[in-house]
């Protein structure tokens, strides 16, 4: 399996998508408010702006050119045809078109170009955003990264399965994006500046995404459950299979990131409302933003075990 | 903290009951695996856990020699692939079925069947 070329371009996909969704909701649900509330006296958002903008168009540009290699590979995949064949013989004119895979990939990409048009406004650094920029792009980013839910094992259920599975899938990716996605761009304000106005936006920008991680962590558990229940065949197969030990790893790396996420809210964040010293709040600082890229990493492993989890099969493949 | 940590694991762990079927297989055929069948019959129709890709999934019905005894192109509907059959004799057939599942995973497998009785 590891010698699968498709696994690290799913880890690669899924990096930059939840990477590209993840900044736009940390602007628009996190910063902003941080960077309104600190006012004139900093310069933490001309500091970090064009940080912002360069993760984004980077991150969408390796989102569509990872994205066509999984296409290539899947077509090759789906009808044992060389990569000439592929592009010859129309193959992949019939995957996009005719198959649900094809279409989710050509809706993602049409969802892809349109989230490019909106980050030329988005992460104009000339304007204030408006509102339906704003709701356009979080939109757009949402539907990127959610629409992969059509790419793996949460379609091709019957009944209520058909709707729920893929649903649950769905806010499960974004609920993945709108926390590990926010990680980077976080750790990014976190070493911003050592001055008063930088520590008060670094303050508001912890405690806001703290509790927008929150209602991330929660929906994972929901929508991760009802993912393990259509996908696991119970306790058993979760440690007799390659599939259900993978899962229990991922399982175990989601709690260790709570368990991170749980010490920065009740220890660290309110230590930066406490004026007792510099170097208490700086301490707080560097702790945060060392949590949050230990937390990157861990994200990151989950994303590496879920492109495995794609390819891995759940029980035998030959009936009879 | 790690009382609702535990509970929630519990919840993970506790819910894994539903179905593992991720990939598309065989539920069921008509004639039945390894079934004998008095009467010929007109088709094949294979049942899958999952939905097929049309572009992709194919099978191929064979007598004991290896002649193709199908119609060729196989209609597919949802999970469900049949083929029409040539007018079979009594004797052992073969079904090779190869499909990909909505989920852009690939399996297959094989059958025979009987006709004329035991």
């Amino acid at each position: 399996v590891i010698s699968d070329p498709l696994i690290y371009v799913r880890i690669v996909h899924f990096s930059a998508t939840i990477t590209v969704s993840g900044i736009v909701f940390f602007l628009v649900f996190i910063t902003e408010a941080a960077f309104r509330q600190a006012g004139n006296g900093s310069n933490v958002a001309a500091l970090v702006s064009p940080v912002f903008a360069w993760i984004a168009w980077l991150g969408l540009v390796v989102t569509v050119v990872s994205g066509g290699a999984w296409l290539l590979l899947v077509a090759q995949s789906m009808s044992d045809s060389s990569l000439q064949e592929v592009f010859s013989e129309g193959i992949l004119r019939t995957v996009l078109l005719q198959t649900g895979f094809g279409r989710d990939w050509l809706t993602r990409f049409v969802l892809a170009c349109l989230l490019g048009v909106t980050f030329v406004p988005f992460f104009s650094t000339h304007s204030v955003r408006s509102v339906w920029i704003k709701v356009v792009a979080v939109t757009l980013a949402a539907a990127l990264v959610g629409t992969l839910a059509w790419a793996g094992h949460a379609v091709g259920g019957s009944g209520m399965e058909a709707i729920v599975h893929p649903a649950a899938d769905f806010l499960h990716l974004v609920a993945a994006a709108a926390w590990v996605g926010m990680l980077l761009p976080l750790a990014v304000v976190l070493a911003a500046g050592r001055d008063a106005a930088s520590v008060a936006v670094a303050r508001t920008t912890t405690v806001r995404f703290s509790t927008f991680g929150i209602a991330s962590v929660g929906t994972l558990l929901v929508t991760g459950s009802i993912n393990t229940w259509y996908l696991v065949g119970g306790v058993t197969a979760l440690i007799d299979t390659d599939y259900g030990r993978l899962l229990l790893a991922k399982i175990a790396l989601f709690f260790g990131m709570v368990a991170i996420a749980t010490v920065n809210r009740l220890r660290l964040t309110p230590r930066l409302a406490q004026v007792v010293s510099a170097f208490v709040t700086q301490d707080a600082l560097n702790q945060l933003r060392r949590n949050a890229l230990i937390e990157v990493v861990m994200g990151a492993t989950i994303i590496g075990i879920v492109a495995v989890l794609g390819v891995t099969p759940h029980g035998p493949h030959q009936i009879p | 903290m790690r009382t609702r940590i535990f509970v929630l694991c519990l919840l993970l762990l506790g819910l894994g009951g539903g179905g593992a079927h991720a990939h598309a297989m065989l539920s069921s055929a008509s004639p039945p695996v390894g079934g004998s069948v008095g009467a010929a019959p007109r088709q094949v129709t294979l049942s899958f856990t999952q939905g097929l890709e049309p572009s992709f999934s194919s099978v191929q019905v064979t007598d004991s020699k290896g002649a193709r005894v199908d119609l060729g192109k196989p209609q597919i509907s949802g999970s469900t692939m049949s083929v029409g059959l040539k007018s079979l004799g009594p004797g052992t057939y073969r079904v090779n079925w190869y499909v990909l599942s909505v989920d852009t995973h690939k399996t297959q497998g094989s059958f025979s069947f009987h006709v004329g009785g035991q």
